[in-house]
């Protein structure tokens, strides 16, 4: 190291002209550490005791040969789509002395069951606490067929009475955020995946504090995997010292645990019952630019005023009940909406949650509809696109039959090796006729998903982990004024994109497609 | 030092090369940054640590936030440019200098009988290493002098793309620009 008179070193290699100071980046590593640390610590015991009892009891070798026998049945008979089912079968066959026992460890049925049973009983409570409305004045049946789901499926209740407005980037999404957080009167409720230190936290305390000494109710949940690393100790103390009610999902313990990898990536903000926003952003400074993570960071949202709130409200104070198992008087924070004009048009509005605690994937099974029925257009956005064999070939089919399908993904990853899935999933796209489109120099987050009569704003990603493990938040809508909005949206990014070809494709090295190979094979667990 | 209002201020803390910090501080400021704070870096002699601000709700401002990301790129893309002008031929020269090198030397130590090789074989290896190195004193300026022009040409696209940038910033915000 070249040092000069001052003690200093002369040059910083690794900044060419400038770089952004992202200070709260390497916060909570060393915790970071010491859990995956333990938890492979625990890990390895398991496997140590399992060599030994091999090598004790020379019979369990028949027995973990019928063991795994039995387990393939069960993934073959199981609801797993096909790669999943492949991939842990050839799993299970490799490490036969002990792969059944991992399977069973991961098994969200058998791991989840006193959890679900639990959200089990709190969905019964909240079940009839709306009526669904007259669907059968709506003139575009698949927009009928979409909101009949969402009811049967979670009772989530289709609305009339509501106002939406979209937001194309995270910073107008915030300050519209700000901007309503300041009116509450009655309580604020905040749930989101990641929640940091930041400029964009100070602001949201700042008003939540005054809004406590007026006596409004303000409640925050925060998902402890997306939240452990950017959320100081001493931050979640000055909250709570500031008497506004913190709870954290799925808190990071150092055990060996599969049920820690389900997740809580919900983006809800409900105020006072009138107003509620969701969408792809969480509430961290790189959501809104102000720090760099991944280049510039685009990220969507949308905002509601009116009934279709109360759906936002319910899903909320349902994971407060599951989280502090404190009884909860629902209806004393629904209905509380202005009412708009409901006779304008055919638009409906039907805010959605999904998650482990429902049998089936909700999100999975609303992208599949809403790419079943697109018959001129289909524009998605994801950070990731790691869709099961079924949602890939509805794609195909759709591109093939002459649907205008446009893909948007980043430029930059923020995870290497799902970014090669992801690039390796729209590259095998192009040979039917999908347009993917890649944002220069920036990171897209946001989750929509467009076609000519609907749309999808939330927290959705299309990857296995979005449809399967993860809370999920978004919002169905086939109000035009959205549509128009999120139509001008893609529009615009493309302007910004970079549009993927054969060449791209042809540029890949032989070592990244046998990566991505790889990585594909065990893609049902991203 | 009074604490930034970040209620209404939007603050970033930028580390900058000393050498590029007339050019870049005069980018950001048509971007509607202004300088709050100028430190030395307390690590590295040739880095200067900058705090800039900027009000916070501006106009435009999504799309400002998504140029200055194109502006920065631009700006370490066509530094790590200049930084990397010559690194092949650094390479190549590095290479075959220690392998001229050596040739000669082994030539020169069979012929002095240090090495019990063939006399010939000394000879071999003196007139190859100095081949080699003759070859090299040809070749290798040559190669600096296309590197030279394929980087000038790179340098101009990345000026021209900068000007360009430039132009779009100042359309939104209406700043001054020399």
């Amino acid at each position: 190291m070249n040092k000069g008179t001052n003690g200093k070193i002369k040059t910083n290699d690794s900044i060419f002209a400038l770089k952004l100071r992202t200070e709260s980046n390497g916060l909570g590593v060393l915790k970071t550490v010491i859990v995956v640390l333990l938890i492979a610590i625990q890990a390895g015991i398991l496997v140590l005791a399992y060599l030994y009892f091999m090598s004790v009891f020379q019979w369990y070798l028949a027995f973990a040969i019928i063991m795994t026998l039995i387990t393939c049945v069960y993934v073959l008979s199981s609801d797993f789509h096909g790669q999943a089912k492949a991939t842990w079968i050839l799993f299970l066959l490799t490490c036969f002395s002990f792969g059944y026992v991992i399977y069973f460890m991961s098994d969200k049925h058998i791991l989840f069951a006193k959890s679900r049973k639990k959200f089990e009983k709190i969905l019964k409570e909240t079940e009839n606490l709306q009526k669904q409305i007259d669907l059968s004045t709506l003139n575009e049946k698949e927009v009928k067929i979409n909101c009949d789901y969402l009811f049967n499926a979670g009772k989530f209740v289709a609305h009339k009475n509501t106002k939406t407005t979209y937001y194309p980037t995270g910073t107008q999404l915030f300050d519209s955020i700000l901007d309503e957080l300041r009116k509450a009167q009655d309580f604020i409720f905040i749930e989101f995946f990641i929640v940091s230190n930041g400029v964009l936290l100070n602001r949201i305390l700042d008003i939540l504090k005054e809004k406590v000494k007026q006596n409004v109710d303000v409640r925050i949940i925060y998902d402890d995997m997306g939240s452990h690393r950017t959320l100081k100790r001493k931050t979640k103390k000055e909250i709570i010292d500031a008497g506004i009610k913190l709870q954290s999902f799925n808190k990071l313990v150092p055990v060996f645990n599969i049920a820690l990898n389900l997740r809580d990536h919900r983006k809800i903000i409900v105020i006072d019952g009138k107003v509620a926003f969701t969408g792809g952003a969480n509430l961290a400074d790189e959501y809104v630019n102000e720090k760099r993570m991944h280049g510039y960071w685009k990220d969507s949202g949308i905002k509601l005023e009116g009934s279709a709130v109360d759906n936002l409200s319910i899903a909320f104070l349902s994971q407060w009940k599951f989280i502090t198992n404190k009884n909860i008087d629902y209806k004393s924070y629904l209905n509380r909406a202005e009412s708009f004009n409901d006779d304008v048009d055919d638009a409906v509005v039907v805010p959605f949650v999904s998650g482990p605690n429902y049998t089936f994937s909700i999100a999975q099974n609303m992208y599949a509809n809403i790419i079943a029925n697109a018959k001129e257009k289909l524009y998605i956005m994801t950070p990731y696109f790691i869709p099961d064999e079924t949602l890939m070939n509805l794609i195909k089919n759709k591109a093939r039959s002459g649907v205008d399908v446009r893909i948007f993904i980043p430029d930059i990853a923020d995870k290497k090796f799902v970014y090669i899935v992801t690039r390796n999933n729209v590259e095998k796209l192009l040979d039917y006729g999908v347009k993917v489109y890649t944002m220069t120099h920036s990171f897209i987050h946001s989750k929509i998903i467009l076609t000519e009569n609907s749309a999808i704003v939330g927290s959705i990603n299309v990857d296995l982990r979005s449809f399967n493990q993860q809370f999920e938040s978004a919002v169905y809508t086939n109000e035009k004024s959205i549509l128009d909005a999120v139509m001008f949206d893609f529009t615009d990014t493309i302007r910004y994109s970079k549009e993927l070809t054969f060449e791209d494709r042809k540029r890949n090295k032989v070592s990244y497609r046998m990566l991505a190979g790889l990585f594909n094979l065990i893609s049902p667990f991203m | 030092m009074k604490t930034i209002n970040y209620n209404d201020y939007d603050t970033i803390k930028l580390y900058v090369k000393k050498s590029k910090q007339d050019s870049i501080i005069r980018h950001y400021q048509i971007l509607g940054w202004q300088v709050y704070e100028t430190q030395d870096n307390n690590k590295y002699d040739d880095i200067v640590d900058l705090t800039l601000i900027r009000e916070h709700k501006i106009k435009n401002k999504d799309e400002l936030q998504l140029l200055q990301v194109y502006m920065e790129e631009n700006f370490n893309e066509t530094a790590k440019l200049e930084k990397e002008k010559h690194s092949k031929t650094t390479i190549l020269g590095l290479c075959f200098g220690v392998f001229s090198l050596s040739l000669i030397v082994l030539g020169v130590l069979t012929l002095l009988k240090v090495l019990t090789l063939d006399l010939f074989a000394g000879i071999a290896l003196l007139v190859l290493g100095t081949l080699i190195a003759i070859s090299q004193a040809v070749i290798l300026p040559r190669l600096v002098k296309n590197e030279n022009a394929k980087f000038r040409d790179k340098l101009k696209e990345k000026e021209v793309e900068l000007h360009l940038i430039s132009e779009k910033i100042i359309s939104l915000t209406g700043e001054h620009y020399e």
